[in-house]
């Protein structure tokens, strides 16, 4: 049989289907979407929303302790704004991830690149977050506690930015695994199918 | 949007279901898969309907959607499955020995598109479709000339993969 034999009983196809009853497309219209961006949109306003109440839960039990509140304000607002710089980020490249109405190609390779900055973005604020809160941390707690340290400053800075490194080593490809868990797969078959669509050997 | 816009969409929706149904059909590995992914069409066309301006044909601004969706959602897909049975071949009423070679071709015809790539599949359903290259094109964005290229290995392929199904292989 050739193609175009079928071709010939093609437009019958689906026909003898009942069609779908406009109730049922209304139905469909109040569905969330199962994309994988609209995925990643959801995920989003729940890292935030975590993140937000989270916050909320640290200021609302730190405000007893008057020692280290003020220091602690002052971590928080730089953690927060990393944050809202890296959600910003994140926001405005998932609006700008697809485009479902343009060519099938066009609107691939615009969402393989977008798809591979958010990564890139995703791992270097990963990456830049974890030893930053770290050290912030370290020394916050340093200028709380200088009096009353039982061990010298050198030795106190050398565990612990031994463990801080060592941290930041783990975090490091802890990050890198992960997000080749989430979107390493998802970038592969883009990549795959682009390349179908441009291969003419 | 305005329950006005809803309905014209409704409307539209109703006249046109059948692309959305081939789409599904081709890309859908079994019945609640390609119930799923006429539902994300239906939603993605929804959402776009704003920005249709009727610059495009609606059957086009369509297409793009549909395939879009239907490719781009990646979903995993550990082994091909064959595609199911098309409804419009008349198996029951297969009586003649003609009528039962054709139905058996017309299987190993579908068996070998279900094994193409998803551009591929997609190519061959503007084919089936009876689509110009200028419009294919349009809704996919590949070249004529790679097309037409793509259209003659694609041919090739299915030969062989129909001769694949003929003996087990």
């Amino acid at each position: 049989m050739e193609l175009d034999q079928l071709k010939e009983m093609w437009s019958d196809v689906g026909s003898k289907q009942p069609g779908t009853s406009a109730e049922e497309l209304q139905g469909m219209l109040q569905k969330k979407s199962q994309s994988p961006i609209a995925k990643m949109k959801r995920n989003l306003t729940w890292e935030l929303v975590t993140i937000v109440v989270f916050y909320s839960i640290t200021i609302f039990s730190m405000r007893n302790y008057e020692k280290i509140f003020a220091s602690f304000t002052i971590l928080l607002l730089i953690i927060g704004l990393l944050f809202a710089i890296y959600f910003y980020f994140k926001y405005r490249l998932l609006q700008s991830m697809e485009c479902i109405t343009c060519e099938v190609k066009s609107n691939l390779q615009m969402q393989l690149q977008t798809l591979e900055k958010y990564v890139r973005i995703y791992f270097v604020f990963g990456n830049l977050l974890t030893p930053i809160v770290f050290f912030v941390t370290g020394f916050i707690t340093y200028m709380q506690r200088d009096g009353d340290l039982t061990i010298s400053p050198l030795r106190f800075w050398t565990i612990f930015s031994i463990i801080g490194l060592l941290f930041s080593v783990a975090v490091y490809f802890l990050n890198k695994w992960y997000l080749h868990t989430l979107y390493g797969q998802h970038i592969q078959k883009l990549k795959d199918i682009l390349q179908d669509m441009e291969e003419l050997k | 949007m305005t329950n006005n816009a809803e309905q014209e969409f409704l409307q539209l929706i109703n006249q046109n279901q059948g692309i959305v149904r081939k789409v599904c059909h081709l890309y859908g590995r079994n019945d609640t898969d390609k119930e799923d992914l006429y539902q994300e069409i239906v939603i993605q066309l929804w959402k776009a309907f704003s920005s249709f301006r009727g610059e495009a044909k609606f059957s086009t601004w369509m297409y793009r959607i549909a395939l879009n969706t239907a490719i781009s959602n990646l979903r995993k897909q550990t082994k091909k499955v064959a595609l199911s049975f098309p409804e419009f071949i008349p198996h029951e009423n297969a009586d003649t020995n003609e009528e039962k070679i054709k139905e058996e071709k017309l299987t190993e015809m579908y068996a070998a598109i279900s094994r193409l790539t998803e551009v591929e599949k997609a190519i061959v359903m503007l084919y089936l479709e009876d689509k110009s290259y200028e419009e294919m094109e349009d809704i996919l964005g590949i070249s004529n000339g790679t097309l037409r290229v793509k259209m003659n290995r694609i041919k090739d392929k299915l030969r062989s993969l129909t001769k694949a199904v003929q003996y087990g292989t």
